[in-house]
């Protein structure tokens, strides 16, 4: 098993994002996170890469504990987000931003640099151009591209296809695909989540902080009353 | 008179140096902290009371006295961003309160300085010798301030644009979330980024020391002054603090020979107000990114 979270907590001051999450990930998995506004989802992967306050009984990969981690020791063991909204560094050139993407110390492998730019063709064309300048399909590529930049063995992506043209959307449900062919595991949080259960094995349905329901993605897909009660489908 | 002129122009641009200098740091710290650190003057007046007291009490010579200056400056830098800083940002909504606990730090800083040395302005032997351009007469401390202003801002330039650290630097002043991300520490980019701010501005008081005459006031002077150049170069704009720091030393030595001090120090209030009102983002418009 790759990812083990055991009964993981959310909080922001007083209130709570996200209550005893528990659910498991393994190598070349992938798992979608659907739900309403407001329901958590965003806050679990905050939660996994120690990005807010949170608690757990057990948050390991491959067994070792990383609850504890700050964020830097958790991408250094794994973990990537690329996050809601893309956060991409506006007034940095799109090179720059893979560069803070590598968590290693020493120089940025060139070969990870290539790979990316393989990923993402667009990426290469403006390498030299400030993020912040770039369309928001763009940007998206490079928030996912970044947190490759990690190698990551747990790719977290938060909203990926939000406000993209249908087009960007295949793109990186192809992307989805050839990653998880490697062994990396994907963690998907979507609104759009027709696009994420097409995309996932199996789907997490996280309502008001909780996950109330689990399995396989296609079942979590056809079932009407799932449909109509969580996904606005 | 345009003799006159021409040696109030290169006397201007080197104390408009040391604004910059100071002007600089502050406006880092704004761009990557948001915050406004009022102690920044004293950590000028620092730099110049190390170098009074390396060159007098240690006998040492005055450019033994820069390091001990920087290094004194680094120290403060931590001090403060430890103790007034770094401990406010933890609370929510704690960036406001920057300003006034800097402020109280200035205050003991001075007077903890006026009770040990006393207030007395104090004479201090920078670069001997007198270097003539034309009609223009440079003493050597006032080139020397020019030259090493210019090394140290190039320094700090290639600092931020080619060093990984410069630009995780900047990758926090744009996004702090992204920034934690992609698991750069951020309390360690701030506290680098204060430490560095300093050592700027207590090399700054360091060469315009011997200029300007030590005194354990020349730091509310300078503050000020740094607050002017920030808002009319931009909050946040290294490039404009830079170039407004200059422009402000110009405008006071040239508008003080033809109309007098007073007119001058009128003019660039006048000009902080203007700047508010118009063009509140300064006249580049640009954050320290
Ligand atoms: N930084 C924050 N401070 C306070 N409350 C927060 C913060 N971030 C999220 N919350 C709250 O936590 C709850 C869960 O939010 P979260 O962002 O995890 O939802 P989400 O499922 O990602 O929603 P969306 O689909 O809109 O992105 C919400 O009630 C939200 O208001
Ligand atoms: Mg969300």
């Amino acid at each position: 098993m790759t990812l083990l979270v055991d009964r993981l907590t959310v909080t922001y001051g007083a209130s709570a994002g996200l209550a005893d999450a528990s659910f498991t990930v393994a190598p070349g998995e992938v798992i979608a996170l659907v739900g309403a506004n407001g329901a958590g989802k965003s806050s679990l992967l905050k939660g996994l890469m120690g990005l807010a306050t949170h608690r757990a009984a057990a948050l390991t990969l491959d067994g070792v504990e990383l609850g504890a981690l700050p964020t830097r020791a958790r991408i250094a063991r794994g973990f990537a987000l690329s996050p809601e909204g893309r956060h991409v560094f506006p007034e940095l050139t799109v090179r720059q931003n893979l560069d803070l993407g590598h968590v290693g110390g020493g120089p940025v492998p060139a070969e990870r640099i290539a790979a990316m730019y393989r990923l993402f063709p667009r990426l290469q064309e403006r390498s030299g151009q400030a993020a912040g300048t770039m369309s928001g399909g763009e940007q998206q590529m490079l928030a996912i591209a970044r947190a490759m930049m990690a190698n990551p063995r747990v790719l977290m992506l938060d909203e990926p296809t939000l406000g993209l043209a249908p087009i960007i959307v295949r793109q990186i449900a192809a992307f989805i695909a050839a990653i998880r062919a490697t062994g990396v595991a994907v963690i998907l949080a979507e609104q759009n989540a027709e696009m994420a259960l097409a995309a996932a094995d199996r789907g997490y349905v996280v309502e008001n902080g909780r996950i109330v329901l689990e399995g396989r993605a296609a079942d979590l897909a056809r079932d009407p009353a799932i449909k109509k009660a969580f996904l606005g489908i | 008179m345009v003799d006159i002129l021409l040696q109030q122009i290169a006397n201007g641009l080197s104390v408009g140096m040391g604004y910059a200098l100071v002007a600089l740091g502050l406006t880092l710290i704004f761009g990557v902290l948001h915050v406004i650190n009022f102690s920044h003057g004293e950590t000028f007046m620092l730099g110049g009371l190390l170098t009074l007291i390396a060159t007098t009490t240690l006998g040492l010579p005055y450019l033994a006295a820069l390091p001990l200056a920087g290094l004194g400056g680094a120290v403060l830098g931590w001090g403060v961003n430890r103790i007034a800083v770094r401990p406010l940002l933890a609370r929510r909504d704690g960036g406001a309160d920057v300003l006034l606990a800097t402020f109280a730090v200035s205050i003991l800083i001075h007077q903890a300085v006026v009770m040990l040395w006393g207030p007395a302005p104090a004479r201090i032997d920078g670069v001997p010798g007198t270097f003539e351009l034309g009609p223009v007469v440079l003493t050597g401390q006032r080139l020397f301030v020019l030259a090493a202003g210019l090394a140290l801002l190039v320094a700090l330039e290639w600092m931020l644009r080619r060093t990984r650290f410069g630009v995780e630097l900047r990758a926090v002043a744009q996004s702090q979330f992204a920034a934690r991300v992609v698991g750069i520490d951020v309390d360690r980019v701030n506290g680098a980024t204060f430490g560095i701010a300093a050592v700027v501005a207590a090399l700054g008081g360091a060469l315009l020391s011997p200029v300007i005459l030590y005194s354990s006031s020349m730091g509310q002077v300078v503050i000020i002054k740094a607050f002017v150049v920030v808002v009319i170069g931009g909050m946040g704009s290294v490039s404009g603090a830079v170039a407004c720091g200059l422009l402000v030393g110009l405008l006071e030595a040239v508008l003080g020979l033809v109309a007098g001090e007073g007119v001058a120090t009128a003019v660039i209030y006048s000009l902080l107000l203007a700047m508010l009102l118009i063009r509140p983002q300064g006249l580049t418009g640009k954050r320290a990114r």
